[in-house]
């Protein structure tokens, strides 16, 4: 009798496939430079706060962007050996004794920038050169803002505050493709036009900045997926309110404010066939 | 009691932009005879007819209808019932018979450019006053042209495309004069998880939540039926019923007492329309730009906390980014 397959797999016909490659080529990639490029053209900003533990494999993925690569450490408010270390890696260092604020530090770093394109990560989280250039290469490609690709946990009904809120500007500004995609979120590049056209400063309040960008019309696109939510854990206060979340999500309330200052009180909406004159 | 009020003009009111699957329509007739007997409909309207319970139970149906309206609370405040409809001979009827029984003092059907034989059907009821705008006003209008004719404590807003009975509408007046003032439609159990959601449901989650009534969910003033007291009214005014979002906003801001009450599935029996299909339909824009209106009146009603100086705002986020380092 013959013995039940119990796999979906079926055997002995390995003859008729097509034979496979033994080995993947390999993109010959140039050795990672350890210092920056006197003329870059991708600046990498990393604000890091005491990330002394995560500082060396984040640099090194950010090498790996581009051969004209500048990396760019803004340490604020640290007291381990982060800006050591990032030092002895080649990187820019820029040292502040205390904090700068939440995202302060990527005005700073994007004021020391000289690169074309700007890629925006953060000190706490690790990703491989291959996570990051799909971002640079957007930006070369045309587009203004490289965002990333990740809306959040969406599986309730209602959702975190901050992935609620990112939701509502996109549906507001006229991008609900961008779903839940935002500059508040990290990675993501921006060109130096961008640069340019929302000014240093607005990159500390990223919801106001990518508000602006929408509205000034720059091209801002979801480039590419890097899952961040588990890296970024939920810190709360004792009584059980979020300041961060409060900040970010009144940073959103600015960015509506700003949307409606410019295309009027319906956000650029019709008002359909409404005929409001018929009510006084 | 039939007033041709208004000469205003065709696309009716509503909720809605929801509704992306079909719809199950009952048959016309199946509860055409259950209430009122074709006798009594073109009975002339100025003689006063004997109440209710006075009628000999002929059908076991129609005794069955009576005891249901005797089981329904009685209510303290006078009833008004606002119904907005647009081309909808099909459940006007009906849904008359079912607000009937709950003893409204007046029931205000707004016909919005309506071209079929909705305004018949309406002058039939001997109680409705029928307001007949045979051009379309556009969106929600009809429930602020409504309001502001109603003399009730309470106020029920229903559309004319969908028959509920008159169980599950008294849940909202009953609310109503039970001390809420807006009593709302709770749609959060229909609803698929956040990511499956459409641009309509994520805007009225976040405005709830900018309004600081995240427990609220998706319940909004857009969604029919809900019912306002009279106080809500006076303190929204009439005027702003015409953007459901706006009205709910100053509902909040206000302090009345905004509720979710019950749940009448009104995704499942809404009436697909050419404009309401699809993502980025027209209804859809509408009922987002109603929601940017109502999140201005939310920003131009927060104290300072939204007027912060450049320098208190970046003193702010250091002393987040401390607190979140250190822990």
């Amino acid at each position: 009798m013959k013995p039940k397959r119990t796999s979906a797999r079926r055997t002995g016909r390995r003859v008729s496939r097509i034979k496979r490659r033994t080995s993947r080529p390999v993109r010959q990639v140039a050795a990672v430079p350890t210092v920056n490029h006197p003329n870059p053209y991708v600046s990498v900003i990393i604000p890091a706060m005491n990330e002394a533990k995560t500082i060396a494999g984040v640099i090194a993925g950010a090498r790996g962007v581009h051969p004209r690569c500048e990396v760019i450490v803004v340490v604020n408010g640290s007291a381990d050996q982060t800006a050591e270390i990032a030092l002895s890696l080649g990187a820019h260092v820029i040292s502040y004794e205390l904090p700068l604020g939440h995202d302060a530090g990527r005005s700073v770093g994007a004021e020391a920038a000289k690169g074309e394109v700007l890629l925006f990560t953060d000190g706490d989280l690790v990703i491989p050169a291959s996570g990051l250039r799909p971002f640079v290469t957007a930006v070369s490609g045309g587009a203004d803002i490289a965002l990333n690709d990740y809306s959040g946990p969406v599986r309730r009904l209602s959702p975190h505050p901050v992935v609620l809120s990112k939701h509502a500007l996109n549906i507001l500004l006229g991008r609900p493709d961008l779903k839940g995609c935002s500059m508040t979120a990290v990675p993501h590049a921006i060109s130096r036009r961008a640069l340019e056209i929302l000014g240093s400063q607005s990159l500390s309040r990223p919801p106001l900045a990518h508000a602006q960008a929408v509205l000034s019309g720059l091209r801002v696109v979801a480039a590419h997926k890097v899952h961040v939510g588990k890296l970024n854990a939920v810190r709360r206060k004792e009584d059980g309110t979020d300041p961060l979340q409060q900040l970010i999500t009144a940073d959103h309330m600015e960015a509506v404010s700003l949307l409606l200052e410019h295309r009027g009180i319906r956000a650029g909406f019709s008002d359909g066939t409404r005929r409001r004159e018929m009510v006084r | 009691m039939m007033v041709a009020l208004l000469q205003v003009s065709g696309s009716s009111a509503v909720r809605r932009g929801t509704a992306t699957r079909t719809v199950k329509k009952r048959s016309a007739s199946s509860q055409a005879k259950t209430t009122l007997a074709p006798r009594q409909r073109v009975a002339n309207r100025s003689v006063k007819r004997s109440p209710p319970t006075a009628r000999p139970p002929i059908l076991s149906r129609q005794s069955k209808v009576d005891r249901e309206v005797l089981n329904l609370p009685s209510l303290r405040g006078t009833l008004s019932v606002i119904i907005s409809a647009r081309n909808e001979e099909q459940t006007l009827g009906r849904l008359l018979q079912q607000v009937s029984r709950l003893g409204p003092t007046e029931i205000i059907v707004v016909l919005n450019g309506c071209s079929d034989s909705s305004f018949p059907i309406s002058r039939q009821h001997r109680q409705a006053i029928v307001v007949h705008c045979p051009e379309s006003v556009g969106h929600d209008v009809g429930r602020a042209i409504g309001a502001k004719l109603s003399r009730g404590d309470i106020l029920l807003f229903l559309d004319g495309d969908m028959v509920i009975p008159a169980s599950q509408l008294g849940l909202f007046t009953a609310a109503v004069d039970g001390g809420i003032d807006v009593a709302l439609n709770d749609l959060d159990p229909l609803m698929p998880s956040f990511g499956l959601c459409d641009d309509v449901t994520r805007s009225k989650l976040f405005l709830n939540y900018a309004l600081g009534r995240y427990d609220l969910g998706v319940s909004s003033m857009t969604a029919v039926p809900h019912a306002l007291s009279r106080r809500a009214l006076e303190t929204i005014g009439y005027r702003e019923l015409i953007v459901p979002p706006k009205a709910q906003a100053r509902s909040v801001l206000e302090k009345l007492r905004v509720e979710k009450v019950g749940t009448v599935n009104v995704i499942k029996h809404n009436r697909l329309r050419q404009a309401n299909i699809g993502a980025g339909n027209a209804v859809e824009k509408l009922i987002i730009g109603d929601h940017a209106e109502a999140l201005l009146e939310v920003l131009s009603r927060r104290d300072d906390g939204g007027l912060l100086n450049s320098e208190t705002q970046r003193e702010y986020r250091r002393q987040v980014a401390a607190w979140r380092n250190r822990i």
